[in-house]
């Protein structure tokens, strides 16, 4: 790509030999104040768009969190800013661990981390806690717990770009049974706990990497009609109560009940029409002050935006994700190593979808599920799963390993 | 095609972007102010501010009918199926089902069955499993028992009799409120500020938080600290479940004080028998227990309320079905009677409907003691709620009928006033209203009547409705989720209504009642100079209190003890000899009859015949002054037959009969027949009759009082009044009409009734005292029943001061020993007391 010098062939012996990787950059590794822990280049290659992006939406969600903790009963403020701030600041570290150890190594090793990952389901599903009727959380003290489904996500991605990376074309039955494989055990515990929405969620990724990995469209057609068949049954005899009632209330909104599973979604169009076009000011949203909206600095958070900030606000956050989302497939671009490319890709998905499914729900458009807005609402877990993911991105896209992808030459 | 796969994604992504945002454009830009409105609706509800009705006074400015701090017992039906009193025994009803396996029953969710009689019938067989049917059957028993024991009547006497400081101090209430509570019984605070204070008290116990209820030492919260995790997630209704989870998952195993501070900030009734429960099948057991408890405590309100429980049920009946037929307005068809319906279905309208009002209350109760407050609120049973509202008190007996009595806004004047104002409104030229419609409009929207309004039904009360009624404000107040006022937005204070001071003087009216002692009658003082009427007392009175209670019987009693008989007419009233004045008058004035000339009077008119003219006494030939004096009926007669009566009416109408004297009442004309007039065939006979006074001619006592105020004042009739003040501002002086009549005739006619005292039918009975004159009468109703005797006279006769009426129904005697002594005594009363109040 343009900009970047092209790399001597000492330069890229020397990235891939050294431990923390990373070619040297126009001054040398020794020019370097940290020395060998940060590359050198560093501030060239990073992605200052996807950086300054998410510290925004960060610093957004820091906001509208600590906007939307009133308690409105005892006029006190509930300490869910405070405790996002101490996530943020572990995020960070995450977010830079996860940038100086190189993606080749931890694709390399995510057979590993895939396993781990399915051990630490299988712990959620029998030894988690409980909490509003469902096993997702490892509580580590009475306050901060994780939810180990938030991990999978980022282990998944690395495992598929190593799954798909030399795949010009893996078609049906090998590469492409493997992806869906792949996907669907920890799905399945996943959807156990049940947290169907987070489980369903998995797919889109595993199949946008599979998509630019070059499958063929014949085989999604074939997946798609399998699964379209598979959802009578699915509907009937493995949903909760609840879950159907929530399907029952998006597609049928006129029977819904209103004063319950319907309430929340009501009362979310309410607040977030009631914000017009410029919004009630931050921390002046009357509905918001006034607790009408359950869930609302973690699930709902964009609810308290579309109040507080109105149509402006709306559509800040939103550019500000698709920036990201773009800047990520950019990466994508940009990139020659297929496995990087792949991450790039499956991070971008990964971002794309739970941002659609949350704030189409928030406005009515899709059916309600517990599915949070990355970065902006409240929860550590989804806040680390989701900078792991960027700091990914932010790893490829500083590397440049120059290795040719097959794609390349192809017809 | 890497890079076209890739481009693929950015634009699938752009694209589910866009809907979002077209989604969002839509909700925000386009249909922004309706949600918004919608925003504004969910978040802030009114609330009526009830105005004051205006007291009325007496001339000295003593109360004789003014508001008092009430407490009417209201349901919020949202609540009903939440778990509160109805809730509990709807409740059962399910449990019963689910406990047998089957979910038929699940359409009572709509219709809790308050006779718990049918409760045990119906429902004790269908409980399935042994070990609690038995238990089941024992507290349903035990309720069962302590109603029937109720049956004979529940009275107030556990709650009343108790000195003050002992009642219990609310669990319940706030430290405020507590406080209050306290000063307010202990001080025996006077009306208005018991007034302000109860309202205090109300808006800081308005709604007792769950936390207030949790604080009721009643209620233990040890079994909550068992509760693991296990036995929540085992439980099978879903309702249950959800809310139990949230609170569960942080309280297991822990301390006491975290429990408490987790439960207050919870709010949901139905937390509280779930959250006290433990498991499901204790909660069952507690569903069963709360049912007694909760029948006790509905025992504790119908006693406060003054109702026999089975009273209040009945009326927790009556809320409910108010509110089912709301519901089924709303849903337009027969949908909860319809056998086959969605149970799920009919839960969805039922719940669309609470979400919609939830704190919609209906009246259960009128009218409950002030100390009844206080049980409502110890027993914390939250879908009851007390709202104030003033109750009328009318001081009793002595100015019953002029005060009048109020009665509740029928939904019928509601209807027409409100489609008059859509009439009103429906007048619009060109974008504006006509003035005259905006006027009536105005006045309309001010004194706007709301459902339970009282307005006056009769006397003062209802003749000065306009001026007696508030203006009634609102209140918008900002509430959050669970309907907890957060803040007053909006407010306007309600204007009360203002003060009517009457020109009654209570001591003469209170005396009048005194003398009257019952009989059937009325007695009137005016006073001569203003037409200020000073007493009209009729009797007999009633004691309001006993007037509410007896309204029925008393409206049918032949008696009319309801009628005020000093200005209208229950039956017959004839004005008998005390017309004779008008004749007099009018027989001077017609240039038929001198001071001199005279009538001979043998004792009759036609002697002999059965149907005899008879007089009182054989007269021979007789002049003006001692025909009056002796009240002489056939020089009257002859008078008469001279006059006509054509002539005769109208004298009679230029001196006030046959029509409304104009006082501030709802009064009678009566009337005068004459030739031309009569409905019958008009013979001799009437015209004689009418001579003196019978038959023909009707009035009321009061059209007697002013006919002497006229002779009394030379000549100038003023229209008697009764208001003296409204608020602040005194009533104009009444209209005065000169009536023609010669300065000789008059005083003619002054001296004759100054005879009548001397040495007439008045002679020797103490009235010359007061310098006092005037004219009886006694009126033959006809056959054999008794007579109406009448006193009519001013005094001193020198200067008039007051004219004083008398009438009494239903008399056996003379004048001189019924009306007369009467007219004594309340000419004694008011010299007396004027000469005391101006010397003393």
């Amino acid at each position: 790509m343009k900009g970047w010098p092209r790399q001597s062939d000492a330069e890229v012996v020397r990235h891939l030999s050294s431990p923390f990787g990373g070619a040297a950059g126009p001054w040398g590794r020794e020019a370097t104040p940290l020395g060998r822990f940060l590359m050198p280049g560093l501030w060239q290659r990073l992605d200052f768009v996807i950086l300054l992006v998410t510290g925004l939406l960060l610093l957004i969600g820091r906001l509208f969190i600590e906007s939307a903790s009133y308690l409105s009963l005892t006029g006190t403020v509930a300490g869910y800013a405070t405790r996002q701030v101490q996530w943020i600041v572990l995020s960070m570290f995450v977010l830079f661990v996860t940038v100086a150890v190189r993606y080749t190594r931890a694709a390399q090793w995510s057979v590993v981390l895939y396993l781990l990952m399915l051990g630490a389901l299988l712990y959620t599903l029998y030894l988690g806690d409980v909490r509003k009727n469902s096993r997702r959380w490892i509580m580590l003290t009475d306050t901060y717990g994780m939810q180990p489904s938030e991990f999978v996500k980022p282990v998944l991605i690395l495992c598929l770009a190593q799954l798909l990376r030399f795949r010009r074309r893996p078609g049906v039955p090998r590469s492409l049974l493997l992806t869906v494989v792949l996907t669907l055990i920890p799905a399945l515990l996943i959807a156990a706990q049940p947290d169907l929405a987070t489980a369903l969620l998995l797919f889109p990724i595993a199949f946008a990497m599979a998509f630019v990995a070059g499958a063929r469209i014949r085989s999604f057609v074939i997946l798609a009609v399998v699964g379209l068949l598979s959802i009578l049954p699915i509907y009937v005899f493995a949903l909760h109560d609840y879950q159907r009632e929530r399907i029952k209330t998006f597609v049928f909104p006129g029977a819904a009940d209103k004063a319950g599973e319907g309430y929340q979604v009501d009362q979310s169009i309410i607040m977030i029409g009631s914000g017009g076009v410029f919004g009630k000011g931050l921390g002046e949203g009357p509905q918001n002050r006034l607790n009408y909206l359950p869930e609302r600095h973690t699930d709902f958070i964009f609810s308290v935006v579309g109040e507080e900030w109105g149509f402006v606000g709306c559509l800040l956050v939103l550019g500000l994700f698709w920036v990201l989302v773009l800047a990520c497939l950019g990466v994508a671009l940009r990139i020659r190593e297929p496995c990087g490319r792949l991450i790039a890709v499956g991070v971008a998905t990964s971002l794309a979808i739970p941002v659609f499914v949350n704030t189409a729900m928030t406005v009515g458009a899709a059916p309600t599920t517990g599915v949070p807005l990355p970065l902006v609402s409240y929860g550590g877990s989804s806040l680390l799963s989701h900078m792991v993911g960027i700091g990914l991105v932010l790893n490829v896209n500083l590397r440049k390993i120059p290795v040719i992808a097959r794609g390349d030459f192809g017809p | 095609m890497f890079r076209s796969r890739v481009v693929a994604i950015a634009a699938s992504t752009t694209l589910l972007f866009g809907v979002v945002v077209c989604r969002l454009a839509c909700v925000q830009l386009i249909r922004g102010p309706e949600f918004e409105a919608l925003a504004v609706k969910r978040r802030i509800g009114a609330e009526d501010l009830r105005a004051h009705r205006g007291r009325i006074l007496d001339r000295h400015g003593s109360p004789l009918a003014y508001d008092v701090p009430g407490f009417d017992l209201h349901c919020r039906v949202g609540y009903l199926i939440r778990g509160s009193v109805l809730g509990a025994v709807h409740w059962t009803h399910v449990l019963f089902d689910r406990a047998d396996g089957r979910e038929v029953a699940e359409r009572r969710f709509c219709r809790p069955d308050l006779e718990i009689e049918s409760l045990r019938s119906s429902d004790l067989e269908t409980i399935g499993k042994p070990d609690w049917k038995e238990e089941a059957r024992e507290i349903l028993r035990s309720l069962l028992v302590s109603v029937s024991s109720n049956g004979g009547g529940v009275r107030r006497a556990s709650v009343d009799s108790r000195p003050a400081d002992e009642i219990p101090l609310g669990e319940s209430l706030t430290d405020s409120g507590r406080r209050i509570l306290r000063e307010q019984l202990a001080s025996g605070a006077t009306v208005g500020e018991r007034w302000a204070d109860g309202v205090r008290l109300l808006a800081l116990m308005r709604r007792p938080t769950f936390g207030q209820i949790l604080e009721n030492p009643a209620l233990s919260v040890e079994p909550l600290l068992r509760v693991t995790s296990a036995e929540v997630a085992a439980i099978a209704d879903r309702t249950f479940r959800s809310e139990c989870v949230s609170l569960f998952a942080n309280l297991a195993g822990t301390d006491r004080d975290r429990v408490l501070a987790v439960l207050k900030t919870a709010t949901e009734p139905s937390f509280l028998l779930v959250a006290l429960a433990g498991s499901v099948n204790e909660a069952r057991q507690r569903v069963l227990e709360g049912l007694a408890r909760d029948a006790d405590r509905l025992r504790g309100i119908a006693v406060a309320a003054g109702v026999e429980l089975s009273t209040f049920l009945e009326g927790l009946d009556d809320v409910w079905l108010r509110a089912e037929t709301r519901v089924r307005s709303r849903v337009g068809r027969f949908l909860l009677e319809d056998p086959d319906a969605n149970p799920r279905e009919v839960a969805n309208v039922w719940r669309q409907y609470f979400r919609d009002y939830p704190f919609r209350s209906e009246r259960l109760f009128r009218g409950i003691p002030f100390e009844g407050v206080l049980t409502v609120f110890e027993s914390a049973l939250p879908g009851l709620t007390v709202e104030e509202r003033a109750h009328r008190e009318v001081r009793s007996r002595e100015a019953f009928h002029v005060v009048g009595w109020t009665g509740l806004v029928t939904r019928g004047e509601l209807d027409e006033m409100s489609s008059r104002r859509e009439e009103l409104r429906g007048l619009t030229v060109d974008g504006g209203l006509p003035l005259l419609a905006k006027l009536e409009l105005d006045r309309l929207e001010e004194g706007r009547l709301r459902q339970d309004d009282i307005v006056g039904r009769a006397g003062v009360e209802q003749r000065l409705e306009g001026a007696l009624r508030g203006r009634h404000g609102y209140q918008k107040v900002l509430r959050d989720r669970r309907g907890r006022p957060i803040e007053v937005v909006e407010e306007r204070k309600p204007s009360a209504g203002h003060d009517v001071t009457l020109t009654l003087d209570m001591g003469l009216q209170s005396r009048a009642i005194e003398v009257l002692d019952g009989r059937k009658g009325a007695v009137i003082i005016l006073e001569v100079a203003t037409g200020q009427v000073l007493c009209l007392a009729s009797s007999p009175s009633l004691v309001y209190s006993d007037f509410r209670e007896r309204y029925r019987e008393l409206a049918s009693d032949t008696d009319q003890p309801l009628i005020n008989r000093a200005c209208r007419i229950p039956k017959g009233v004839y004005p008998g000899s005390t017309f004779k004045v008008v004749l007099a008058t009018a027989g001077l004035e017609e240039g038929i009859i001198t001071e001199e000339s005279t009538f001979h009077c043998r004792g009759s008119l036609r002697p002999g015949q059965v149907h005899s003219f008879r007089c009182l006494g054989h007269h021979g030939d007789i002049a003006l002054r001692r025909a009056m004096a002796r009240s002489c009926n056939v020089y009257f007669y002859k008078l008469g037959e001279a006059l006509g009566s054509e002539r005769i009416a109208e004298w009679g109408r230029k001196f006030g009969f046959g029509s409304e004297c104009g006082i501030e009442l709802l009064e009678d004309g009566g009337y005068i027949h004459s030739k031309k007039t009569s409905p019958a065939p008009w013979g001799k006979g009437d015209t004689w009759h009418v001579s003196i006074g019978q038959k023909q001619v009707v009035v009321t006592p009061l059209q007697v009082a002013v006919m002497v105020s006229i002779i009394a004042q030379d000549g100038i009739s003023i229209r008697p009044t009764l208001v003296r003040k409204v608020g602040e501002e005194a009533t104009p002086p009444p209209e005065r009409r000169v009536v023609a009549i010669s300065d000789e005739t008059l005083r003619l006619l002054q001296e004759s009734l100054e005879e009548v005292v001397v040495s007439g039918t008045a002679a020797d009975t103490g009235l010359s005292a007061f310098g006092a004159a005037g004219k009886t009468g006694t009126a033959q109703v006809g056959g054999e029943l008794p007579d109406e005797t009448w006193f009519v006279g001013y005094a001193p006769a020198a200067s008039p001061r007051i004219v004083v009426c008398v009438f009494l129904e239903d008399t056996l005697g003379s004048t001189a020993e019924t009306v007369v002594p009467i007219a004594r005594e309340m000419m004694a009363a008011y010299f007396g007391e004027k000469e005391g109040g101006g010397e003393g």
